[in-house]
């Protein structure tokens, strides 16, 4: 299995003033934080509260005003294919090719020899891939179809996820799989940023923020969900 | 990181899932659309519809020039716009024919109107007669002397097609050729009919200097080459925003995904258009369809045309390509896009010659992408220098390209 080189302790990520309008409406103002490797960090907020618009920001599908993106101190906001080799996105939607099978969107992403080793061995193994190599995607599951997007992104064995809402809707056995997995991409010293609202996947995050009205602020779970409710 | 070559491999391998059902369907709308265009041509109705109009003619039609005319109507003239000259010895009869509706109007032919003609001067009128029922005769008279201004030189195409190829065999220009052409049957037409006082006449309903099959050939399947594109309508379902944005973030930009999703397209259109030539070739090799512009070896044509509709073919998929990535849903892509190829295809002249369309609509019509193929594979058909509207058909192709790029990179927002 890939290993993942940033030390712990060392300040990977920095998201820096991120600022994003649309018209006169501010969606994101002076957006920060922080994330380190190894860690997991959530994303709350209301629907349309900007969460999935931070995400694309950071896997460059949609500038920001203003703002920086860095990695161990390299802008990946300039340089895209650094940052298309370090970062992966898992969009909310299915983003596979239905018609085709698991191996062919596979095959888009891996080479055929260390396709196959992944699902072997890998990554890929873990997410219980191999099991429906053969399935056109348009006959799986939302489960089997998550778990393949994730096997998707994470070609080029990046550092950072960036998830939106990455068990949505998913039954439990699928979610306790995929979350297996994101412990695993955890230890080996990934970092993920989670827009969700899931209360499993916040009990999961080693730090939270709540966006509301553009502005990120720190929150700190402890399993009161009414208040949590109170802060969106 | 994924290539641009890996991309477009898996969009064939997504399109090629189609083709069975792809060229099943051609195989049976040219089918179709073939058997019902032999049944109509060959069917009696028809025939009996091309006559539309009975003009009866009373007085002195001895005159060369006007018994010229009455004959050259009457037995070459059989297209929908037929004009039938009755004569009558005397006016008591005609408008006796008249009010039993056997004939349209008449036209009384004085003495002073023959001997105006003989004299080739223009100060004598025909007189005119027709019922309050009827169609005014001045009407009658104007669309008649744009049919026969039609007909007579549909019938006279082949004389056209020699006249031409002599002409630029002996090395005339080609705005000489059409000139002459064009002045020899306006003098014919003048002298006929076309007195100032009735109308003048400026076109004489040829579209691009086409004989009239060849003239439906490219009109029908230029149209039917942008209808081609529903065919792999398919191609462009099931592909959602998150896939786009998927792709955009593992570095294929959206250019290099509409470049990569248009070739595969693009390979389809052309399979089809393959097809429909192939159902064409075999039409003609068994002698059911001929046209002047290749009359030396109607095989070796139509192979020529189908080598030449591949810019047409770029340019269409491209079209159909921009369209269907602006549109949502499969009810809309359709429905738009078949509105969109009809007013096209129309204003272009694709099913009635354009030149009964007012002059600003002429001009919209040929400067439109479907203008510019009808005009591209008039210069094709009759072996004229094609470079101009290529470049133009590049040029739209390009700019439908560019389109199609920047509403796939609204969909990434």
């Amino acid at each position: 299995m890939s290993k993942r080189i940033s030390g712990k302790g060392e300040t990977m990520i920095e998201v820096k003033h991120i600022n994003k309008n649309y018209g006169k409406h501010k969606v994101l103002q002076g957006v920060d934080f922080t994330v380190e490797p190894g860690q997991i960090v959530g994303i709350l907020g209301e629907n349309g509260s900007g969460k999935s618009t931070l995400l694309t920001i950071l896997a460059g599908l949609q500038k920001a005003n203003s703002g920086f993106f860095n990695m161990d101190g390299k802008n990946l906001i300039k340089n895209t294919k650094l940052r298309n080799d370090l970062v992966a996105y898992v969009p909310q939607e299915t983003p596979l090719i239905t018609e085709l099978t698991a191996w062919d969107n596979l095959r888009m992403w891996y080479s055929s020899d260390k396709l196959k080793k992944e699902l072997k061995d890998g990554f890929l193994a873990m997410l219980g891939i191999d099991q429906f190599i053969k399935v056109p995607v348009n006959q799986m599951s939302g489960g089997m179809k998550k778990r393949l997007t994730i096997g998707c992104a994470i070609n080029s064995n990046p550092k950072l996820l960036l998830l939106d809402e990455p068990t949505a809707a998913l039954d439990l056995v699928c979610k306790e799989r995929i979350y297996t997995y994101f412990e695993q991409f955890k230890r080996q010293g990934g970092s993920m940023i989670i827009a969700t609202h899931e209360v499993q996947e916040i009990e999961l995050c080693d730090k939270c923020y709540i966006l509301k009205d553009g502005k990120l602020d720190p929150y700190k779970y402890d399993g009161d969900i009414p208040h949590l409710i109170g802060r969106l | 990181m994924i290539r641009f070559k890996d991309y477009l491999l898996i969009q064939y391998k997504r399109i090629f899932k189609l083709l069975p059902g792809i060229v099943a369907m051609i195989l049976v709308v040219a089918t179709l659309l073939g058997a019902a265009g032999i049944a109509i041509v060959n069917s009696d109705a028809y025939k009996a519809e091309q006559q539309k109009y009975k003009l009866g003619v009373v007085g002195d039609t001895d005159n060369e020039m006007i018994s010229l005319g009455i004959n050259m109507i009457t037995t070459i003239d059989e297209s929908r716009f037929m004009i039938e000259f009755v004569e009558f010895e005397d006016m008591e009869s005609a408008q006796e024919a008249l009010r039993d509706a056997d004939i349209s109007a008449f036209i009384v032919i004085t003495d002073e109107f023959t001997d105006a003609l003989n004299a080739m001067t223009n100060d004598s009128k025909l007189k005119y007669y027709a019922t309050s029922g009827q169609k005014g005769i001045s009407n009658v008279m104007m669309d008649e002397i744009a049919s026969i201004a039609t007909n007579v030189i549909v019938y006279s195409e082949t004389g056209i097609c020699t006249l031409r190829q002599i002409m630029k065999e002996k090395g005339y220009a080609k705005d000489v050729r059409h000139t002459s052409i064009n002045d020899l049957f306006m003098i014919y037409m003048f002298a006929l009919v076309s007195r100032t006082e009735i109308a003048d006449i400026t076109e004489l309903g040829l579209s691009d200097g086409l004989s009239t099959p060849a003239y439906y050939f490219a009109g029908i399947l230029l149209f039917f080459m942008m209808l081609l594109s529903f065919c792999a309508i398919s191609f462009f379902l099931g592909q959602k925003n998150a896939q786009f944005q998927f792709m955009s973030s593992k570095g294929i930009t959206p250019p290099y995904q509409v470049v990569a999703e248009y070739i595969p397209f693009l390979t389809i259109n052309a399979i089809c258009t393959a097809v429909t030539m192939g159902l064409i070739f075999a039409v003609t090799r068994m002698g059911l369809f001929s046209m002047d512009e290749i009359s030396s070896d109607q095989s070796m044509g139509i192979l020529n045309i189908s080598f030449h509709l591949i810019p047409v073919c770029i340019m269409f998929s491209a079209l159909g390509f921009m369209i269907f990535e602006i549109l949502i849903g499969v009810i809309n892509k359709i429905l738009v896009a078949f509105m969109l190829y009809i007013g096209m295809g129309y204003v272009s002249g694709y099913f009635y010659p354009k030149t009964v369309f007012p002059g600003i609509v002429q001009t919209i019509g040929e400067h439109l992408p479907s203008g510019v193929a009808f005009s591209y594979m008039a210069d094709v058909l009759t072996d004229e220098n094609v470079g101009r509207h290529l470049l133009i058909m590049f040029a739209y192709t390009i700019t439908f390209l560019l389109i199609a790029i920047l509403v796939r990179k609204q969909k990434l927002k």
